[in-house]
Order: C-alpha cells, then structure tokens, then sequence
C-alpha cells in the first residue's frame, strides 16, 4: 500500500510517498486503522490540529474500508488561499 | 444559464493583475450578468515569534484539489443564482503583497454574487487540498493552518 504525503505530513515522515509493506498493510481494513497504525510509527501525526486521509480524492471517515488499489493521501490542516 | 469552464486553474507563482483584468473583461461579453463580485487573497506579513513572513509557497494535492474546486463552483451554482464562477490559485512562490487566490462569480443580481462568492471562498479555506509554507527572511519555515 502507497500512501501520499503533503504539506507537513511530508516533513514528518521525510518523503513523499510512503509504501508499506504487506505485512503490515493486510491488517489495516480501515481507514482509522490505518491511521492509527502512521500515528504509531511516526507520533508527530498526533500533534496535528487534523489529520484527514484521503480515499481515491475524496475525504474519508475513519469507518471507510481501504485496500491495496485505492489511491490513499494523508491530508495535514489546509492553508490555501 | 451559460456557464464558462477554466482551463488553468492553478497559475505558478502570484496571479498578475492583467489576468484578474482579461477575466473581469471576458464577462462583460455575458450580457445577462448585473453583478460582478471578485475575492482577492493576499500574502500577508504576518510576525511569527518575532520574525516576518517573506512569501509563501504553496504545494496541492492537485489531482484531488482540482476535484474540489469543480465540486465547490457546482455546488455554488446549483445553489446561488450565478451565471459564472472563475477560480485560480497560485503554487510555488508567492512573495508578501502579491496575490495567491483570486476568485470572480457573475450574477444577474448583486445578493446572488454577494453570497455566492463567500460560500466559494469560505468552502475553498476549509476544503482544499493546499498548503502554504510560510517562509521567513532567514529561510527558515513554518507550515500554515486556515482558521
């Protein structure tokens, strides 16, 4: 599984793409478990205002199934405009 | 009611004023409109812990930040009595005093762009997919958050 990285989340984990490998993705079925699954390996995340995930470009809830295909992005606090 | 579609909506670096002033002109050719309202953001100044903010630079998840934007301007239609909604936002560098979001809607009516523009602009600040990098004089940076 790919995850995208932007604006601070990019920092944090210090690339722009995270994959993970399968051994650790095959237990992740949702998105709240993938996020609490980042927020582990990399505890910065926590100290975020937001984290949003992104699922195929769209926001997801924490509910929301993932699999291998879809396009996953973690989405830090927006500062556009 | 016609409508007119964007074909670049993001614009690297600030948004030059002719460009702000060929889409004011390019509407005047919709004779229905009797309202124009535009939104301009600019980067500010701001001190932070003593330093001052030099220019922002801006990065988008462009793919979903395009999907947004085209998701706002069709609701603000659907939902305002607009005859056009027109967004551009910079990425890359823009330095303090320039702009890096302009936003035009054209209406029959002043209420209808009145409203119109700030449901655009207030759904844009919260929903988008953007993120400005706040650099200051000595290269440092910090990542800015819309409130």
């Amino acid at each position: 599984m790919t995850v995208l990285l932007f604006g601070i989340t990019k920092d944090i984990v210090g690339s722009s793409t995270l994959s993970l490998p399968v051994s650790s993705t095959s237990r992740l079925r949702t998105v709240g478990e993938l996020k609490d699954y980042l927020s582990s390996t990399y505890p910065r995340l926590r100290n975020l205002s937001s984290l949003a995930v992104a699922v195929n470009n769209s926001y997801a809830e924490d509910s929301d199934k993932i699999d291998n295909f879809d396009e996953i992005a973690l989405i830090p606090p927006v500062s556009g405009g | 009611m016609e409508t007119e579609k964007t074909d670049q909506l993001f614009i690297p670096g600030a948004i030059a004023p002719d460009l702000i002033a060929r889409s004011i002109s390019r509407h005047q050719a919709m004779t229905g409109t009797g309202a124009q309202d535009i939104f301009l953001g600019q980067v500010r100044a701001d001190v932070i812990d003593g330093k001052t903010v030099a220019a922002i630079e801006y990065t988008a998840y462009e793919s979903m930040a395009l999907t947004k934007f085209e998701e706002i301007r069709d609701k603000a239609l659907q939902q305002y009595e607009l005859s056009g909604v027109e967004i551009f936002h910079s990425l890359g560098e823009v330095k303090v005093g320039e702009i890096c979001l302009f936003v035009l809607v054209s209406s029959p009516h002043r209420r209808a762009a009145f409203d119109g523009l700030h449901y655009v602009v207030e759904e844009i600040k919260a929903q988008v997919p953007v993120f400005g990098k706040e650099r200051f004089a000595d290269d440092s940076y910090q990542w800015k958050v819309n409130t």
